[in-house]
């Protein structure tokens, strides 16, 4: 580890030392914001470029740009996929502030479905394996139960498959689900599915941006393994008060945002609520509408300007999931998330941001029995605290550098009950960890043809005291207890991911570009069950639990062709993960203070190619998305030693989106999706203990689900024309040709002659039909 | 419990439909199985060898003949079990001391395969009750059994609780151990089983020791009659037997209770 690190660090200065002097003559910064004319929103990743020397940047996640010339006169062009481009010919003989606002195209254009990065970007950028939706991008989309879900669209791009049917959770190049860092304005989001995984917890309402990172991940992102998924909120309309809604079969949602302060500042807030519990109590049947279910979001931003200098931002967001039986058991569950945030320009080229932010994902399950109650909960908090300054040095060379600290409070679990309740109560040992990190990535474009981003991030994890560390034998039996004091470094792990990116131009139009990514976590999710569980408990890495890591290389072709508006990618990735986790068979996770003891350790490759085509122009545009890959694990304790498919392991991966501009008001839409079904564990004999026949497993993972396949097809109704009030009824069918698609196969006895069996498929989803109206003020 | 309710959760709002399909399955070489247990209770004790067959194979599981089969205690005792029925093997003539080690020895095709068990000491049931419940898609409505017994101060205590109805033993398996409710006085709602008024139920406490414990609660999540899949990745149960043999041996306590269900009022 240690030499190629030392290796970037070298070639980094030389670089640095370079690009500085490579240029005498004198050089002037053009640096600004970009939003959105209509509603003030910044524009993320909107791509500033000049015309005749083919030098450019793009804004940052605040909208925010910097591109140092020499000194001369300019034709400059803003531009922003779906927008109208801007040019604008400016003499640049002194330092120049240009905020710019980019207005929507014209109706053909508008509302874009796939809104990739600006068409040259995607060959020019030092960006790979990343991909990017839009609240807009998803909205003429056909969805399930009327609930548009980013995490769900975002399940239709190469690499990204769901964990079950109408998920929402995802699994990323063959890593697993807890494996994807999913960050909203940079809090980490611990549980980030509402009613077992069918809904995200990212109401598209107050979605500014969202893109996903599986190959190539910047140095200012790490902790997981497979992906980091950086959601922003909307920051608001700075122009005028305005408000949208919707109303759907299942939830309904309402914001409100506009300008105050005159307009210096703006505010956005958000809520949802799904209703389906109220429809439950006028069900006749006391077996059911005695039951609650429901769940709720509330997404709340604000921003200030406090001078031209700086702004600050202040987002958070509360949901819950409720559900009750009877009276007898409830849970509950939801994340809190709040950001606070101040953009500092020291100069036209030297941007930073410092975040404050906490993180809260916490449950309480109680269970009620006449008089008696009995309570559990457990959390995972985290407190934030991170500093990125970025340095545009030149038009060629870009500096990032940072620190993140962030301590970790986990309660695995506590419980209490009042009455004659048998449980005693017990109170796990709070784990504490602190997690630090510094990062510098460069990003050089040493000549027009040759782009190289590097960079390296240092992390340490600590575990600290208060607590009592065990130590086991190869079984999981205990040997040895030792107590460490409150603040007592238990046991630290220092580690180094270096990474790189090659992007080369091999033609005006296409590119190739080569990545290596290396990736450690530090906090893993214990599940008993493969559908994630608001019951999930995140562990810290500890003397026990070595942290995970992986590397991964990848290449990649991107080609852009103009005239038909096509666009292309394919990529070939391999990664490698060890000090991966599973559990011992019978694995008791829930309130076990020596849960450590129930794991396994082993390793993973995975490895893939993906295929990406999408149009962008005319009236018939979409993608079609395949990927070709393969998921491996190796435990010596499971699968006698030998190499078996990981539950992710989907061989072939398909999905085709069309959208059709019918008419100026009606827009159809359909999705089909394929892919093999997932590996899974299933009997090849059986035997007898006490009279009843027993499951006998021979391997692991050894079998198939059957294929998964479907289409859902939509259409949107907008309103005739732009008016103050607007309003669009969405349609749309799910499972259009009812495919009863296998959520689980179990097996039983057959009920006539009870010394045969059977298989049973248990379906969810036949055809759903959903209307949704959604309006705006 | 936790469990089943999780189970519960994600379904009860969704129109989910089951559908019996012809899946094909490998085949598997067959693999010897053994069951033993000796109990508290005057014997004859029996000690079943049998072996594996194809999941979807029609007749009865093929016995393991002539193997020779002894268990011995810890005190130096030994007793040879013969042969009464194919891959049945009986012995009638000692009965289990709560305290003491039982250690099992089967010989068969030229392997040999051991197992241990302690037979631990045995626990009272302090009543039965029963309750009515409306039942849910997922459970019938009818009359369950609750179960009051006090677990011994110091944690290590672990259980299995079975219900007969017409002498017939339920299959579905319930273990539980100390770990949470340590020296309290435990009740168990049982599921699984539903009575009408009149009936007569049989509910046992069975004071097991932690390797059974440990196969009893990994078996009762492969068990085939019991609803997975959505679950943990199956597993053959952890086995206290060696020589890979499937099964396992125990030596448990057993006390038991009736109650008649009360006729409506």
């Amino acid at each position: 580890m240690v030499r190629p690190t030392t290796f970037l660090i070298m070639l980094w200065g030389g670089f640095m030392f370079w690009g500085g002097k490579a240029f005498a003559q004198e050089r002037y910064t053009l640096s600004g914001y970009v939003h959105d004319g209509n509603n003030g929103e910044v524009l993320i990743g909107a791509t500033v470029v000049t015309s005749d020397l083919h030098t450019g940047t793009a804004t940052n996640r605040y909208g925010f740009y910097s591109l140092t010339l020499p000194a001369g006169r300019y034709v400059i062009l803003w531009q922003y996929v779906g927008y109208q481009p801007l040019r604008d010919t400016l003499l640049l003989n002194h330092n120049l502030r240009r905020d710019v606002e980019l207005f929507p195209a014209e109706k053909e254009l508008d509302e874009v479905v796939v809104k990739s990065e600006a068409t040259a970007d995607l060959i020019r950028s030092s960006q790979m394996g990343m991909e990017r939706l839009t609240t807009r991008d998803v909205q003429a989309l056909p969805v399930l139960l009327g609930e548009q879900d980013i995490l769900k669209s975002m399940q239709l791009l190469p690499g990204i498959s769901p964990v079950n049917e109408g998920s929402s959770g995802f699994y990323v190049r063959g890593g697993d689900a807890s494996q994807n860092l999913i960050l909203l304005d940079e809090a980490p989001v611990y549980n980030a599915s509402h009613l077992m995984g069918f809904f995200s917890v990212f109401n598209s309402d107050a979605i500014n941006d969202a893109r996903i990172m599986k190959g190539f991940i910047p140095p200012a992102y790490g902790g997981r393994l497979s992906s980091v998924l950086d959601i922003r909120m909307k920051e608001g309309n700075t122009k005028k008060f305005s408000g949208s809604g919707g109303l759907g079969l299942i939830s309904s949602h309402l914001q409100l945002e506009g300008p105050f302060a005159r307009q210096r500042g703006s505010f956005m807030v958000t809520g949802r609520r799904t209703y389906a519990d109220l429809f439950v109590r006028m069900l006749p049947d006391t077996n059911i509408n005695q039951n609650t279910l429901y769940f709720y979001d509330f997404n709340a931003k604000a921003n200030y300007r406090l001078g031209k200098r700086d702004r600050v931002y202040l987002s958070g967001y509360l949901g819950r999931d409720v559900f009750k039986f009877r009276k007898r058991f409830g849970i509950d569950w939801g994340n809190q998330t709040l950001t606070l945030r101040w953009n500092h320009l020291f100069s036209q080229k030297l941007f930073l941001n410092s975040s404050l932010i906490y993180s809260n994902y916490n449950y309480n399950f109680n269970v009620t029995d006449n008089d008696r109650e009995f309570e559990l909960r457990s959390f995972i908090r985290d407190l934030n605290w991170k500093e990125d300054l970025q340095f545009y040095v030149s038009s060629r060379s870009t500096v990032r550098l940072g620190l993140k600290s962030n301590f970790h409070v986990f309660l695995p679990g506590q419980t209490t009950s009042s009455g004659d309740f048998p449980i005693n109560d017990t109170t796990m040992e709070r784990r504490h960890a602190w997690e630090n990190a510094l990062y510098l990535s460069h990003e050089w474009k040493a000549t027009p043809m040759l782009t190289f981003r590097y960079g390296v991030r240092f992390a340490h994890f600590t575990l600290l005291g208060p607590l009592h560390v065990y130590t086991f034998d190869s079984l999981g039996h205990t040997l040895d207890t030792t107590w460490y004091g409150a603040g007592k470094p238990i046991r630290g792990y220092p580690v180094v991911d270096p990474r790189l990116l090659v992007n080369i131009r091999i033609s005006p139009v296409s590119s190739l570009k080569f990545s290596y990514c290396g990736m450690h976590q530090f906090l893993h999710l214990l599940s008993n069950t493969t559908a994630g569980t608001p019951l999930d408990l995140w562990i810290p890495s500890s003397a026990n639990i070595a942290p995970q890591l992986a590397w991964q290389v990848s290449a990649g072709y991107f080609l852009v062709l103009e005239h038909p508006g096509l666009e292309a990618s394919l990529e070939v990735y391999y990664k490698k993960m060890r000090h991966q986790i599973d559990y011992r068979n019978g694995a008791d996770i829930l309130l076990n203070e020596e849960v450590e003891s129930q794991l396994v350790f082993g390793q993973g490759r995975a490895y893939g190619t993906e295929l990406l085509i999408r149009r962008n122009k005319g009236p018939l545009h979409g993608w079609l998305s395949y990927t070709l890959s393969r998921s491996l694990r190796q435990f010596p304790a499971i699968n006698q030693g030998k190499v078996y498919p990981a539950k992710q392991d989907r061989i072939h991966d398909l999905s085709l989106v069309l959208i059709y501009d019918l008419s100026s008001r009606w827009k159809l839409s359909a999705t089909w999706v394929y892919h093999t079904g997932s590996a899974v564990t299933f009997p090849s004999g059986k035997y007898l203990i006490e009279n009843a026949y027993i499951n006998y497993y021979t391997e692991r993972n050894g079998y198939r689900m059957p294929p998964y396949h479907r289409l859902d097809i939509g259409a949107v109704l907008g309103p005739k024309k732009e008016r103050k009030w607007n309003s669009s009824w969405s349609f749309s069918i799910y499972n259009l040709y009812a495919r009863k698609n296998a959520y689980s196969i179990t097996f039983r006895t057959k009920e006539n002659d009870p010394r045969r069996m059977e298989a049973v498929k248990l379906y969810l989803f036949s055809i759903v039909p959903t209307v949704t109206f959604n309006f705006r003020f | 419990m936790m469990k089943k309710f999780l189970l519960i959760l994600p379904l009860s709002f969704l129109v989910s439909c089951e559908e019996v399909i012809d899946l094909p399955l490998h085949e598997s070489d067959p693999l010897i199985v053994i069951e033993g247990k000796i109990t508290n209770l005057p014997g004859p004790y029996l000690v079943r060898i049998t072996r594996t067959t194809d999941f979807y194979s029609p007749g009865p599981v093929p016995p393991v003949t002539g193997a020779t089969v002894f268990v011995s205690d810890d005190k130096g005792n030994s007793w040879y079990f013969t042969e009464k029925r194919s891959g049945y093997y009986y012995n009638d003539r000692f009965t289990g001391m709560p305290g003491t080690t039982y250690s099992l020895l089967v010989e068969s095709g030229g392997m040999t395969y051991r197992a241990m068990s302690h037979m631990p000491q045995p626990v009272p049931i302090d009543s039965l009750d029963v309750e009515y419940f409306a039942g849910t898609r997922f459970s019938d409505p009818g009359y369950y059994i609750i179960m009051y017994f006090t677990d011994p101060p110091g944690k290590g205590n672990y259980y299995r609780v079975r219900l007969y109805k017409s002498k017939q033993a339920g299959t579905a398996i319930y273990v539980l151990d100390d770990k949470l409710v340590d020296g309290n006085q435990v009740n168990i709602f049982l599921f699984g089983s539903t009575y009408q008024p009149g009936d007569t139920a049989v509910a046992e406490l069975q004071s097991i020791d932690e390797s059974v414990y440990r196969y009893l609660l990994t078996l009762s999540e492969v068990n085939a009659s019991s609803p997975s899949g959505s679950g943990t990745t199956p597993a053959n149960p952890d086995s206290n037997l060696s020589g890979g043999a499937l099964g396992y041996f125990g030596a448990l306590t057993i006390t038991r209770d009736t109650l008649v269900i009360p006729p409506l009022p």
